[in-house]
C-alpha cells in the first residue's frame, strides 16, 4: 500500500467513523496529519541523490479524487448549521429579555405541543395537562419558532418571575438577534474552513501528483529500456587516445548513464514531493470534513430525546409488540401519541387497535445556546489548529525536498545533469 | 591522423543505433515532465511546497529538455566524425566543444543557477523549449572548423 493510500484510509476513517465527540474528532484529525508525518518521514528520509532502491509510488489508481471532500462541499456543509444554530442563539436572545421564562422558552416545538396537551415529559395515558391555561399564558410564534410568556402569562405568574415587553413588540427583534448571532457563529466557521482549505478544488495537486508519478514510471522503464542503448555510447570511444578522446568519454561515454540515474532520482524525489504535498492536503480535508461532521453528530445528539434505547427497541421487536396497534388519544401530538402507545404496548400486551406505532419515538430539541457555541468554537478552532500543523508538515516536506534538489542543483551545468554540457 | 585506435563503423553505429534511441526516449521524457508541471503556476502545490518544488521540477525539465538537445546534436556529430576519421584531434576537439557550447548558452540565458534558500524559480515559461537553432549553428561551426 501506498503512502498516499495510507494516508487516504486513515483519513477515510474519520469520516466513516461517527463515534466521538467533538474534541475527539479533532484530536483524530491531528492524529491523521500525524500519521501523514510519520509516513511522509519513514519514506521520505531517505534522500534520492543516486541510485533508486525504494518502492516508487504507483502512477495510476491511486490518485482519484473520487469521494474526496472538497472545500466547496464542506462550505456547503457548513450552511446546514445555520439552522440548528439560529434556534439556539434565538432562545439566547429571547431569554436576555425574559429572565425567569427559560423553561418554556427552552421548549422546542415538540416540548410546546406535547405540553400544552399535557404529557410533557413525565408521560401518562390521560396525564394531568395545562391546556387551557398553558395557551393563555404562553404563545408560540411561528417565525422565530419560540415560546414567549403572554402580557397576561406574565401578569399571570407575577412574583414567579419578572415582567418582560410585550413579546408581540419584540418577537421581530428576537429573530433578528437569532439569526444575526447564528450568522457570526456560521462565519467564523467557515472562515476558518476557507483558510485552512487553500485550493478551490485539488484538481491540480492530484495532477502534479498523478503525472509526476506517472513521470517517475516512464524513467524508470527507460532505464531498462535504454539499457543497450547507454551500453552503446559508453563502449564508443574506450580504446580512443588523445584529447579528443578524452572529451568524448568525458561528456558522454561516463556520463549517459549516471545522467540518467540522476534525473530517475530527481523524478522519483519530486514525485514523492508531490505524494506528500497532496497527502497532507487530503488529510486535511478528511479531518476537516470529520470534525464538521461530528460536531453535527453531537448537535443531533443535543436536538433529540429518545424514550428507548437500542436495547429496548431490540426486546419490543422480539417480542412482536412493535407490530401491534394502540388507540390514539385525541388531541395528542404525534411525538406525544407515540410515547403513549408504546407505553400502551408494554402494559397492554397487544393494545388496542389504533395507529401505527411509531419505532423509537422522540422528541426534537433545542440545544443550549451555550452547548451549541462550544460546538461551533470547537470544531473553528480545531480546523484552525489541523490548518497550522498541516502547513507545518508542508513546510518540513518542502525543506526536505529542497535539501535533496540542492544536491542535485550542484550539479547544474555539468555532465552529471546534461551530458555534453560539463565545460 | 593521430593514433586514436578509432573504429569509423562503430562510432557511425552508435549514432545511427544508439543515440537516436536516447534522443527518442528523452523527447518522450520532456513531453511527460512539461506536462506534469501544468497545474505549478495555480494550484499544482501548496505554496509552501511550491517553494522547493517548482525549481526543483525546472531543473529537471531543464536536464530533460536540454540532454534531448545534445543527443539529437550528438549522433550527426559522432556520423561526421565517422565520416572522416582523419580529422585532426584538435579540430575534433573543437567540434566536441561546439556541440556543447549550444547548451551552455542555454544555461546563461535562462539564468540557471543553483537555488539558494528561499530563493524563487523562474517562471515555467523560461524553461527552454526550442534548441534548433542553436543546434543548426554548431553543426555549422563543426562544418566551418573540420573542413579540409
Amino acid at each position: 500500500m501506498s503512502f498516499w493510500d495510507e494516508v487516504a484510509e486513515t483519513a477515510e476513517g474519520l469520516v466513516t467513523d461517527p463515534v466521538g465527540t467533538i474534541s475527539d474528532r479533532v484530536d483524530d484529525a491531528g492524529e491523521a496529519v500525524d500519521h501523514v508525518r510519520d509516513e511522509f518521514q519513514e519514506e521520505f528520509l531517505e534522500p534520492e541523490t543516486g541510485t533508486i532502491t525504494p518502492a516508487p509510488p504507483q502512477p495510476g489508481g491511486p490518485y482519484d479524487p473520487t469521494g474526496v471532500p472538497t472545500k466547496s462541499e464542506i462550505l456547503a456543509f457548513v450552511e446546514t448549521f445555520e439552522p440548528s444554530v439560529r434556534d439556539a442563539m434565538t432562545r439566547e436572545a429571547a431569554k436576555e429579555l425574559y429572565p425567569g421564562w427559560e423553561t418554556y422558552i427552552d421548549m422546542s416545538k415538540d416540548e410546546w405541543e406535547d405540553h400544552k396537551s399535557g404529557v410533557g415529559d413525565n408521560v401518562t395515558v390521560g396525564g394531568e395537562g395545562y391546556g387551557a391555561e398553558t395557551i393563555t399564558t404562553f404563545k408560540w410564534y411561528d417565525g422565530p419558532e419560540i415560546v414567549l410568556p403572554t402580557v397576561d402569562g406574565m401578569n399571570y405568574y407575577q412574583g414567579y418571575a419578572p415582567m418582560g415587553p410585550d413579546p408581540d413588540s419584540v418577537i421581530g427583534d428576537i429573530e433578528l438577534a437569532g439569526q444575526e448571532r447564528a450568522k457570526m457563529l456560521v462565519e467564523s466557521l467557515r472562515d476558518a474552513c476557507d483558510t485552512a482549505l487553500e485550493f478551490d478544488d485539488l484538481e491540480g495537486m492530484f495532477h502534479t501528483a498523478r503525472a509526476h508519478s506517472d513521470l517517475y514510471a516512464a524513467f524508470d522503464a527507460a532505464q531498462n529500456d535504454l539499457s543497450a542503448a547507454l551500453a552503446g555510447i559508453e563502449a564508443l570511444g574506450q580504446n580512443w587516445e588523445g584529447d579528443d578522446a578524452e572529451v568524448f568519454r568525458e561528456q558522454y561515454s561516463e556520463a549517459v548513464r549516471g545522467a540518467l540515474q540522476r534525473h530517475i532520482a530527481i523524478a522519483l524525489n519530486l514525485a514523492r514531493g508531490a505524494d506528500s504535498d497532496l497527502g497532507v492536503q487530503l488529510g486535511l480535508h478528511f479531518a476537516v470534513a470529520g470534525a464538521l461532521r461530528n460536531g453535527q453528530a453531537r448537535i443531533d445528539e443535543l436536538s433529540v430525546r429518545r424514550l428507548f434505547g437500542d436495547q429496548t427497541i431490540s426486546v419490543l421487536t422480539t417480542t412482536g409488540l412493535v407490530t401491534s396497534t394502540v388507540g390514539l388519544v385525541p388531541g395528542l401530538g404525534t411525538a406525544a401519541a407515540s410515547t403513549i402507545g408504546l407505553l400502551g404496548l408494554l402494559s397492554t400486551a397487544g393494545g388496542i387497535a389504533g395507529v401505527d406505532v411509531t419505532l423509537n419515538p422522540k422528541t426534537e430539541l433545542i440545544p443550549s445556546a451555550e452547548k451549541v457555541r462550544e460546538v461551533m468554537t470547537t470544531m473553528a478552532e480545531g480546523v484552525v489548529q489541523a490548518a497550522e500543523e498541516a502547513a507545518g508538515f508542508r513546510s518540513e516536506a518542502a525543506s526536505q525536498l529542497r535539501d535533496l534538489g540542492g544536491d542535485h542543483m550542484t550539479d547544474i551545468g555539468t555532465v552529471n545533469l546534461v551530458p555534453g554540457s560539463g565545460y | 591522423m593521430s593514433d586514436r585506435n578509432f573504429d569509423p563503423d562503430s562510432t557511425r553505429e552508435t549514432a545511427r543505433v544508439d543515440v537516436p534511441v536516447l534522443a527518442d526516449a528523452y523527447e518522450r521524457l520532456e513531453e511527460l515532465v512539461t506536462g506534469a508541471g501544468a497545474y505549478l503556476d495555480s494550484s499544482g502545490a501548496s505554496k509552501e511546497m511550491a517553494e522547493a518544488f517548482t525549481p526543483y521540477h525546472l531543473l529537471l525539465r531543464n536536464a530533460v529538455v536540454e540532454s534531448r538537445q545534445n543527443y539529437e546534436g550528438l549522433g550527426p556529430a559522432l556520423e561526421r566524425i565517422a565520416e572522416d576519421d582523419e580529422l585532426a584531434e584538435a579540430e575534433i576537439v573543437e567540434a566536441m566543444n561546439t556541440l556543447a557550447d549550444g547548451t551552455e548558452s542555454t544555461f546563461a540565458a535562462d539564468g540557471y543557477t543553483p537555488m539558494a534558500e528561499g530563493q524563487h524559480g523562474d517562471s515555467l515559461e523560461a524553461a527552454p523549449s526550442e534548441f534548433d537553432g542553436q543546434l543548426g549553428s554548431g553543426s555549422a561551426a563543426r562544418e566551418e572548423g573540420t573542413a579540409r
